[in-house]
């Protein structure tokens, strides 16, 4: 697994995680989704083309695109700058567990 | 009586003209980029004070024709019901929470997660610090609220926010009591007004993929709710619906008071009137484009600069900016986007009649944002929007020269504006 | 080599070990006078001291303190550093011995930089006698509020606005009249939030 910063104009609340497993992008998003479910995130979606599920607590988000297989973990804006690369780093060791799939590395944390 | 506030029902659109409305009065989608640059822009041009000033005056009457519209369509009927009504659609639109403890005579409103004030210290805070307070749109829509609450005529009341989170406080709080200057009476620019205004409508190229990819983007933007401290977040930026009127009215007064009292300086702010939609556009735009909800619904972007440029276009008119269209296009030269009206230009000719020229500054600057993005940024790399990304663009040798050729403000039929390379 | 007249400026100083003129923002060795012990580590040390500066200087602004001119002082067991800007594009370093007391190690800091500061004229950047002579202070306070305003692409704009002067003017600092340098000098710290400028 892989994690590095995705686009976005506010600092450090989206990411972006490549798994290093050979995944179709429906497989992926299906493994991915029925895990979340599993381990209490709750199902935020409201269109078939983009996942959404949400962790109860701090509200972090997982979003899917099964057309393409992409990641995206979103840290909740309540979270202090300094600590969202941790959070996301977290939320993306949660990721390769429920995957199978190698502890992540951080291409660009900072 | 109970409250029901039928969005669906409230919410109306234009499909030939890409004009939004809320309660018959115009609305537009606005990233916090966009919104901190306006205002930073008003601070620039009169001083804090009297841009604090115009901006709650501005919002203070936006926000109570826009009230005066919706709330008898939701059944409130007490002040308390026309209150709660006012907080309701306030986080609803993005602005965060809004409280009301306000009597016919004022009193005090508080607000947590404002828009502006914690959009400001999450942009600027660790940069650069404050002196004066954020959130003048929530002043005037607290204001305003209270007096339609208690059927006042508007500037009966006046407001102050006295504590603000951009300043460092826990809250931001504002006392509400009797005007002690009359408001000038003004009439609402709403729907009725924009359409008198309109002509026919016209398609350009590439019709049939911007159609489509508008139609989707606006079906999901509908979708999106703000979350339980009003605010709204999509596609990695902090989003508000916010009255069109008040950008038109706050861009407007500050550039003709410049006029008047230093007019070497109107020229300056227009650039930097045209500089908030470049921000807003390479931002909001650069970021629906980078979003997964893009890639859900468009494809992820394949680096081709015209892909980006029917993307961009689209981008526009599911936001409520106008019908862009795509009248001409020559890959790293030239590029013709052109409008039947913009929300700027129907405003301007409404409120202050025609113009010597071009009005739309927040279509040049995102017609000039549209064109970096699609030939400076390098989408196969998934770019990161930083400040850095950004200043980058005013470096090197190659720059392009931004022209609003048409304008509804000076009289034609339509707004277009030219793009062009200058240098290497 | 020698290039300043660095023994001159240290005459009379007790306890000084040493004193380093890096150049600044390459943070590169400009010249020293040191005792022997110090002179090996020179070059690294002038990297590591521009190091030292650019961070603190970081710190502060991120805290939203703000100093044109920083000085930083710090303390080991067997020696005391002081560092103080000299300028945009010098950092002076002065090493004591640990038993002077921080106030006298300050004060001779200043008084050496003092010095120093006339021999360092005619090293300006690019030699900028001319500049020099007409408004340096107009120059400085422009280049301050490029370095340090949120979105440095427009702030010639916004200040431009802000004072109603053109912006062909602003691009001339060493043309602005002391009425102009004033209402630059208020709208750069009305930009920054800043109560005063130390430039």
């Amino acid at each position: 697994m892989h994690i590095r910063r995705d686009p976005s104009c506010v600092q450090f609340l989206l990411w972006r995680c490549t798994p290093d497993l050979p995944l179709e992008p429906e497989e992926l998003c299906q493994k991915i989704g029925q895990s979340l479910i599993n381990n209490g995130f709750v199902d935020k979606s409201r269109e078939t083309w983009l996942l959404v599920y949400e962790e109860t607590k701090q509200h972090h988000q997982i979003v899917l695109v099964p057309k393409t297989g992409r990641i995206q973990v979103r840290v909740h804006y309540l979270i202090p700058v300094p600590q969202r690369p941790l959070v996301a780093f977290s939320l993306a060791c949660q990721l390769a567990d429920f995957l199978g799939d190698t502890h992540p590395k951080a291409e660009q944390l900072r | 009586m109970t409250i029901q506030i039928k969005k669906e029902e409230l919410f109306s659109f234009l499909p030939e003209h890409a004009f939004s409305f809320f309660a018959d009065t115009p609305v537009v989608y606005h990233c916090h980029h966009y919104n901190l640059w306006l205002d930073q822009t008003i601070d620039d041009a009169l001083g804090s004070r009297e841009s604090v000033a115009l901006r709650t005056r501005c919002a203070h009457e936006a926000f109570y024709h826009y009230l005066a519209q919706l709330i008898p369509r939701t059944g409130a009927e007490t002040p308390a019901e026309k209150l709660k009504v006012a907080e309701l659609i306030f986080g609803a639109m993005g602005h965060g929470t809004l409280r009301l403890h306000t009597q016919a005579q004022g009193g005090l409103a508080t607000g947590d997660f404002l828009h502006y004030g914690f959009t400001w210290k999450e942009k600027y805070g660790e940069k650069v610090r404050r002196r004066h307070t954020a959130d003048a749109v929530a002043a005037g829509c607290a204001v305003a609220a209270t007096e339609i609450a208690y059927d006042l005529p508007m500037g009966t009341l006046d407001v102050a926010e006295e504590t603000c989170v951009a300043l460092g406080a826990p809250q931001c709080r504002f006392q509400i009591e009797g005007a002690k200057q009359p408001m000038p009476p003004s009439r609402p620019v709403g729907k009725k007004e924009t359409q008198r205004l309109l002509g026919d409508s016209f398609t350009g190229k590439y019709e049939d993929q911007i159609h489509a990819i508008a139609t989707g983007l606006r079906n999901f933007l509908g979708t999106i709710n703000s979350d339980e401290r009003g605010l709204v977040q999509g596609f990695g930026v902090f989003v508000t619906l916010h009255l069109a009127s008040y950008y038109n009215s706050i861009s407007y007064n500050a550039l003709y008071n410049i006029e008047r009292t230093a007019p070497q300086s109107f020229r300056v702010m227009e650039e930097l009137l045209i500089e908030a939609g470049h921000q807003c556009g390479f931002n909001t735009f650069g970021g629906i484009i980078g979003s997964p909800e893009w890639e859900g619904l468009a494809g992820a972007p394949t680096g081709d600069p015209l892909e980006i440029l029917i993307g961009c276009c689209a981008i526009g008119r599911a936001l409520g900016f106008g019908q862009w269209t795509i009248q001409d296009y020559t890959p790293e030269k030239y590029f013709v986007l052109r409008s039947p009206g913009t929300y700027e230009s129907t405003y301007h000719v409404t409120r202050h009649g025609l113009a010597s020229s071009g009005r739309c500054y927040l279509h040049q600057g995102g017609t000039l944002a549209m064109v970096q993005l699609a030939h400076r940024v390098n989408w196969r790399d998934k770019p990161q929007f930083t400040p850095e990304l950004y200043s980058s663009l005013f470096r090197g040798q190659a720059q392009w020269r931004t022209e609003e050729t048409h304008c509804v403000s000076k009289g034609d039929d339509y707004c277009e504006i030219v793009v062009e390379r200058t240098g290497n | 080599m020698q290039i300043l007249n660095l023994p001159a400026a240290a005459e009379g100083v007790p306890a000084l070990q040493g004193i380093f003129v890096i150049t600044m923002p390459d943070c590169l060795l400009f010249d020293s006078y040191v005792l022997p012990v110090l002179q090996e580590a020179s070059e690294e040390l002038s990297a590591l001291f521009g190091e030292l500066i650019r961070n603190n200087r970081e710190v502060l602004r991120l805290m939203g303190s703000w100093s044109s001119e920083l000085q930083i002082t710090v303390e080991s067991s067997d020696r005391l550093l002081h560092l103080r800007e000299l300028r945009e594009d010098f950092l002076l370093v002065f090493a004591f011995e640990a038993s002077l007391p921080i106030g006298m190690a300050r004060l001779f800091g200043r008084r050496i930089s003092e010095t120093l500061q006339f021999q360092l004229e005619g090293f300006q950047e690019g030699s900028l006698e001319e500049e020099a002579e007409e408004s340096p202070r107009a120059a400085r306070i422009l280049e301050f509020l490029q370095r340090y305003a949120p979105d440095p692409h427009a702030s010639m704009m916004r200040l431009a606005l802000r004072t109603g002067i053109p912006m062909e003017h602003l691009e001339a600092p060493a043309s602005l009249s002391p009425q102009a340098l004033a209402k630059v000098e208020e709208a750069v710290c009305d930009i920054l939030g800043i109560d005063q400028l130390n430039v």
